[in-house]
């Protein structure tokens, strides 16, 4: 069974010699170009995509702490902890004390027992602590607070927890400490202007203990738990931007508009939203194609392209965030209900182009339904108006897996949307 | 007030988009996908022989093609390299309204192979007045023969004409349809003669058909639509023609050239005289074949016994184009010529094959 190498390499190359060489037909190398061409383009959107997306984060992420930065914050800083600190000193069984100590004792036997006007009689009694220029500074803001108070001992209430620094700093605190950092925030903050409203809304500060009072000199903390009541706003939002293209992946050549009416949940900054909406997808260039080899006198390759244009999508979306002063953020997803279509039918005969027809609400190889995903920012304005951001992609594609199959270059495309919100009833 | 206006608007035009999205048009389907409709798949000289339109560069050509003034139905399978090729022959190529129409049949004799015989043949002597001739010059579909002789090897439907030089210097030409190689569905001959008063009585001798209708013209001017024609008011010397009309749909014509004076340098119907080969080739079939770099041709040794057997004629209708196409099924049995060695080689295929019509 030995074959010495001439033989072996003459036998290859019989065998070579007696099978037909593979044709060259220009159109399979046409073929080819654009599959690379696609590929292509496709790296080219996801890098796009994926440099630009980490861009935009970035932006939506250093603006949410820019955005709530205040300028004006040392200022306020000290002042905060300074009232505070004070404020904190009732946390505790200090309270009893610093009551007794200030000889408070008769306004608040004199008070009503309720924890309502025992809030007020404590204001009162901070504020001959407080720094005369201090405490005019701030006595609307302390006025606003003890208003909440008087309904429902809302977030403002009298207890509040500071900073974890500033509450290792309390447990030494003495009232010689309080008096000197009083004096060193009066020298501080003389002669600036700090808005009531300002100081209302730049308070880092919590709402967190009910106290209960039972009789004279016995203040303590409530068993009930503060729950601040949830807020429900209805608004409408109108979103505008652009998408990448189904066909060729690239990212400004599709937009994205949708109009939805909302209402929002309010869970002590905890937001929860939901809605309904309509959205249009423009330029979509979705193509999904069926093809069929037909024999003949020959043989003809037809293949109609389904290239959908319009998209318009009826939709749900629902969405979760937080809410820090004016400035909210968090995560949203959206379920569509494929409700119009407008669409070009490409006919192909043997990779030559026939003729186009024009259709409308058809849905040949789409999925009804689809959902979203997306990552959104807001900044309120004014009372009605808020602005934001969202950036998004499909998460359960359009195209149905039947008999037609994808032509395009992505199947779920990212997106970036400008908001305008307006509130309707809040 | 005004916000729960808003929130209408807003509400309708939601409903209104809904309503906007139940308009639909149905799509149209892809065509329906197929297997190859043109087969031919059988042995030459035992060798495998497959072929399928649209399979490797294959493609059915079918069209009608004109040989010597009759259309064929033709097909042909190639893929450049292996090649199947069919023409069947014209029938009824004497009636206008049947002339065309593809006769379907249930098997299809092998066409007798021509170009190699002489199918019909005129010569000087085969006139009447043979003595007074002395040269003939023939002209078929417009192309002057070398010969005196009119020779044709091919089945036609031609146009002769012939020009008869007498040895009194004088001449005469007529010119007439002769149908080779195809059945004739009317057998007849325009004949004439001169009266005492040098009048003409014309006639048209039929013995196996029914004439519905003579047109008869003189130098190309219609006379008369009468059975004879008899007149004394003709030309000295004239081109008689007559256009005769059969009741089985045959229309013809035939020319004679009269010279009242002088009977000898006239020119007779000349189509009924003559050699003339009895093989027709009506609704015959012939093949020829390509592969492996040889070409062969079906024979037929003129016993007819070599057949293209149908199982199914059908119409083969695209969407594409106007031209129409039969389907032929069939099997085919026969010896080919092998046009290279001449050797004869058995041929046997199941066909599926289309021809234009």
């Amino acid at each position: 069974m030995s074959i010495d190498n001439n033989n072996i390499d003459q036998l290859f190359r019989d065998a070579a010699h007696s099978q037909k060489a593979p044709k060259y037909d220009s159109a399979y190398w046409a073929e080819m170009n654009s599959i690379l061409n696609a590929k292509k383009a496709k790296r080219r959107g996801f890098l796009f995509w994926a440099f630009g997306g980490s861009i935009a984060f970035s932006i939506l992420l250093i603006s949410l702490f820019v955005v709530n930065m205040d300028l004006n914050q040392p200022e306020k800083r000290y002042s905060q902890t300074d009232l505070k600190d004070q404020m904190n000193i009732q946390n505790s069984e200090q309270v009893e004390k610093e009551i007794t100590k200030h000889n408070y004792s008769n306004k608040i036997e004199e008070t009503n027992k309720s924890e309502k006007t025992l809030s007020k009689n404590m204001v009162s009694s901070f504020q001959s602590e407080i720094p005369d220029n201090i405490l005019k500074k701030n006595q609307n803001a302390i006025r606003v607070r003890n208003t909440s108070v008087e309904n429902s001992f809302d977030k403002q209430d009298l207890t509040y927890e500071p900073e974890n620094s500033l509450l290792a700093k309390k447990k030494n605190t003495s009232e010689n400490h309080v008096d000197k950092k009083s004096q060193n925030t009066e020298e501080y903050i003389l002669n600036e202007t700090i808005s009531d409203n300002d100081y209302v809304q730049s308070l880092p500060i919590n709402a967190k203990d009910r106290f209960h009072q039972e009789s004279n000199r016995e203040l303590s903390k409530s068993l009930l738990k503060y729950k601040p009541k949830p807020s429900l706003i209805i608004y409408a939002k109108l979103s505008g931007g652009l998408m990448e293209n189904y066909k060729t992946s690239r990212p400004y050549e599709s937009g994205l508009v949708d109009f939805s009416l909302n209402f929002e949940m309010n869970f002590d900054g905890l937001l929860l939203r939901s809605g309904i909406g309509t959205q249009i997808t423009s330029n979509a260039d979705l193509i999904v194609s069926k093809r069929a080899k037909v024999y003949g006198l020959g043989v003809i390759n037809h293949q109609n392209d389904l290239s959908y244009q319009n998209l318009f999508d009826l939709y749900i979306p629902l969405e979760i965030g937080y809410k820090i002063n004016a400035t909210s953020f968090g995560l949203g997803a959206q379920a569509n209900y494929l409700i119009n279509t407008a669409m070009d039918l490409n006919y192909y005969e043997n990779h030559n182009f026939v003729k186009t027809e024009k259709y409308n609400g058809a849905r040949e190889g789409l999925n009804s339904f689809s959902t979203q995903g997306y990552i959104w920012l807001e900044h309120q304005f004014t009372s009605r108006l808020s602005l934001g951001m969202k950036i998004g992609t499909n998460i359960s594609g359009r195209i149905k897996n039947n008999d037609y199959f994808n032509q395009s270059a992505t199947t779920n495309p990212i997106y970036g949307q400008f908001l305008l919100r307006f509130n309707i009833i809040q | 007030m005004r916000l729960k206006q808003l929130t209408y608007n807003l509400i309708l035009l939601g409903l209104t988009t809904l309503s906007f999205g139940c308009s639909k048009k149905d799509l149209p389907e892809v065509p329906y996908e197929n297997s190859p409709i043109f087969n031919v798949v059988g042995t030459i000289n035992t060798t495998p022989f497959e072929i399928h339109a649209g399979k490797n560069d294959a493609y059915m050509h079918t069209g009608l093609e004109d040989l010597n003034g009759v259309d064929q139905f033709t097909g042909k399978l190639s893929n450049g390299k292996t090649s199947i090729d069919i023409r069947l022959f014209n029938t009824n190529t004497d009636i206008p309204s049947l002339y065309g129409y593809f006769v379907e049949k249930e098997s299809y004799t092998i066409s007798p192979k021509y170009g190699t015989s002489t199918l019909l043949k005129i010569s000087k002597e085969d006139f009447s007045n043979s003595e007074e001739i002395k040269n003939i010059v023939w002209t078929i579909d417009n192309e002057k023969q070398t010969s005196s002789s009119l020779f044709i090897f091919e089945p036609g439907k031609y146009n002769v004409c012939a020009e008869l030089y007498f040895l009194n210097g004088e001449s005469a030409q007529t010119c007439n349809t002769i149908i080779v190689g195809y059945r004739s569905n009317a057998n007849y001959s325009l004949d004439w003669s001169i009266n005492q008063n040098s009048g003409i009585n014309a006639f048209i001798k039929a013995p196996n058909n029914t004439i519905s209708k003579i047109k008869w013209f003189v130098n190309d001017v219609f006379q008369s639509d009468s059975s004879y024609f008899n007149s004394s008011n003709t030309p000295e010397k004239f081109k008689l023609r007559a256009e005769v009309h059969f009741q089985n749909g045959v229309i013809s014509s035939r020319e004679t050239f009269i010279n009242t004076i002088m009977h000898g340098f006239s020119v007779q119907d000349f189509t009924i005289i003559g050699q003339k080969s009895s093989i027709i080739w009506d609704s015959s079939v012939a093949f020829t074949i390509e592969h492996e770099g040889q070409t062969y041709e079906s024979i037929n040794n003129f016993s007819y016994t070599s057949k293209f057997v149908i199982d199914k004629i059908s119409e083969f209708k695209t969407e594409d184009s106007d031209a129409k196409v039969k389907l032929l099924k069939g099997t085919l049995n026969l010896p080919f010529l092998n046009l290279a060695t001449e050797d004869v080689v058995e041929g046997s295929f199941e066909i599926e094959i289309g021809v234009g019509y």
